[in-house]
């Protein structure tokens, strides 16, 4: 079996829902195949999160005398955890400083207090704004994943990011996608990484930008697939100015194959 | 001499796996304290039957208490390799069921069938998860109704599209566009909580 034809079935295997020799076939190459089993993962974790997602209910208390083969060990009493410790002192803490600091801020001056004041209305601002933005994102993203049709396609680390995945979801009718990215290295200031869709021939152009990651560099972002999805052999992800380049000008962290 | 009671609770999933190699009970019990609860309403789920759900419960904890080498945390989180082994097990009990009703009476099978294409949306009303709900809203019915067949009745893709009359082909492709779709919505829900 080859790659292609594996990741054709692991949508039903995590279903179980392949016939028996599709299914010993499919196993077989999972065994030898890192990138395919690294997929198979994801629609394991997506076909669990579909099961705890039915009403939770408790088993039968005896049920567990049943399933445990030998006696309990020890008392199931416990001291609290030292971090519940920590987080019951935090908030005294931080009332204390509260306090502290609505004292300094009463004796200082008039232009102070309003200037101080000025600067937390801009941060609230700023982060209302930046909130706003994600909002629109996350809904622009999501929005990709109506199309009656989409195809994935899965992007691997370079050498420069061997622990970074990627997965680009792109509706091959409108060329709208989304791609989501983990474990890259997090974005210095004004810095971006950017898509770029690549042919054969050398030509390539940008998807688009990802503007922002989290600490672990995880992210997502929409993008878009200029023409037709099939006239693009590969993708790549380089890390590039804010504004993002006419041509790559990073070396490429992430690849994968259209 | 005062011995410290060690507080296995707070032990990662991980840890305890690899004590059920040493045959430790209590390693057993936090694990079945953890999960137990899932797996009991996943088998209750797809077999409606408490008896059968208790079984598929024991049976999945007893393999991994038997086998804890069948675990491999390379493989993802404990929590999905047991919802795993549990459906599996439900699945193989569904298929039985419906082998004896086809063999006892086709009337009776042909009903089955019947109740699963309720237009009421079965997957949906059953999904209680915000997280999931949103990402099955996501799916066109088609797809809904395919993942409902598949997973909660563990029809295979040739029994579903014998059902549907429908072409293996279109089964499969709405499967797969299902699973990729739920996957991704549930990555970025995942991703979106996590940001500051």
């Amino acid at each position: 079996m080859i790659c292609d034809e594996a990741r054709d079935l692991l949508a039903a295997y995590s279903l179980d829902s392949l016939e028996v020799d599709e299914r010993d076939e499919l196993e077989e190459h999972l065994a030898t195949c890192q990138s395919c089993a690294a997929e198979q993962l994801a629609y394991q974790e997506a076909a669990g999160a579909l099961a705890l997602g039915f009403a939770q209910h408790e088993p039968p208390r005896d049920l567990k005398q049943r399933v445990l083969v030998a006696a309990r060990l020890g008392s199931r009493e416990r001291a609290r955890p030292w971090w519940t410790r920590v987080r019951m002192v935090r908030p005294q803490l931080q009332a204390a400083s509260v306090a502290a600091g609505l004292a300094l801020v009463v004796a200082l001056s008039t232009t102070l207090w309003a200037a101080g004041l000025q600067m937390q209305l801009n941060e609230q601002r700023t982060l209302a704004a930046n909130l706003r933005e994600r909002a629109t994102r996350y809904d622009k993203v999501v929005s990709v994943l109506q199309a009656a049709d989409i195809q994935l396609r899965p992007m691997q680390g370079t050498q420069l990011a061997p622990a970074a995945v990627g997965r680009l979801y792109v509706d091959p009718e409108t060329g709208d996608g989304m791609m989501m990215v983990r474990s890259l290295p997090p974005l210095a200031e004004g810095r971006a990484y950017q898509l770029w869709w690549l042919r054969a021939d050398g030509k390539r152009e940008s998807g688009g930008l990802l503007t922002w990651t989290d600490r672990q560099g995880n992210g997502y972002t929409s993008v878009q697939c200029p023409g037709p999805f099939r006239a693009w052999q590969w993708v790549g992800l380089t890390e590039e100015p804010a504004g993002g380049s006419v041509t790559p000008t990073g070396q490429r962290l992430l690849s994968g194959t259209i | 001499m005062m011995h410290q009671v060690e507080d296995v609770t707070a032990v990662s999933d991980e840890s305890l796996v690899d004590r059920l190699q040493r045959q430790d009970v209590r390693a057993l019990e936090v694990l079945y304290e953890r999960h137990a609860r899932a797996l009991f309403s996943l088998g209750l789920k797809m077999l409606a039957d408490q008896e059968a759900a208790e079984e598929i419960v024991q049976e999945t904890f007893l393999k991994l208490w038997q086998r804890p080498d069948s675990y491999l945390p390379s493989r993802g989180r404990l929590l999905s390799w047991l919802l795993g082994v549990a459906h599996h097990r439900a699945v193989d009990r569904l298929r039985r069921r419906r082998l004896e009703l086809r063999y006892s009476s086709d009337h009776r099978f042909a009903e089955q069938g019947r109740v699963a294409l309720d237009p009421e949306e079965a997957l949906l009303a059953s999904l209680t998860g915000e997280a999931v709900v949103r990402a099955v809203r996501t799916l066109p019915q088609p797809q809904r109704l395919a993942v409902e067949l598949a997973y909660v009745r563990g029809m295979t893709q040739a029994e579903i599209a014998a059902l549907l009359g429908e072409p293996l082909g279109t089964i499969k492709t709405r499967l797969r566009l299902a699973m990729q779709k739920l996957r991704a919505s549930l990555e970025l829900a995942e991703m979106r909580s996590a940001q500051p």
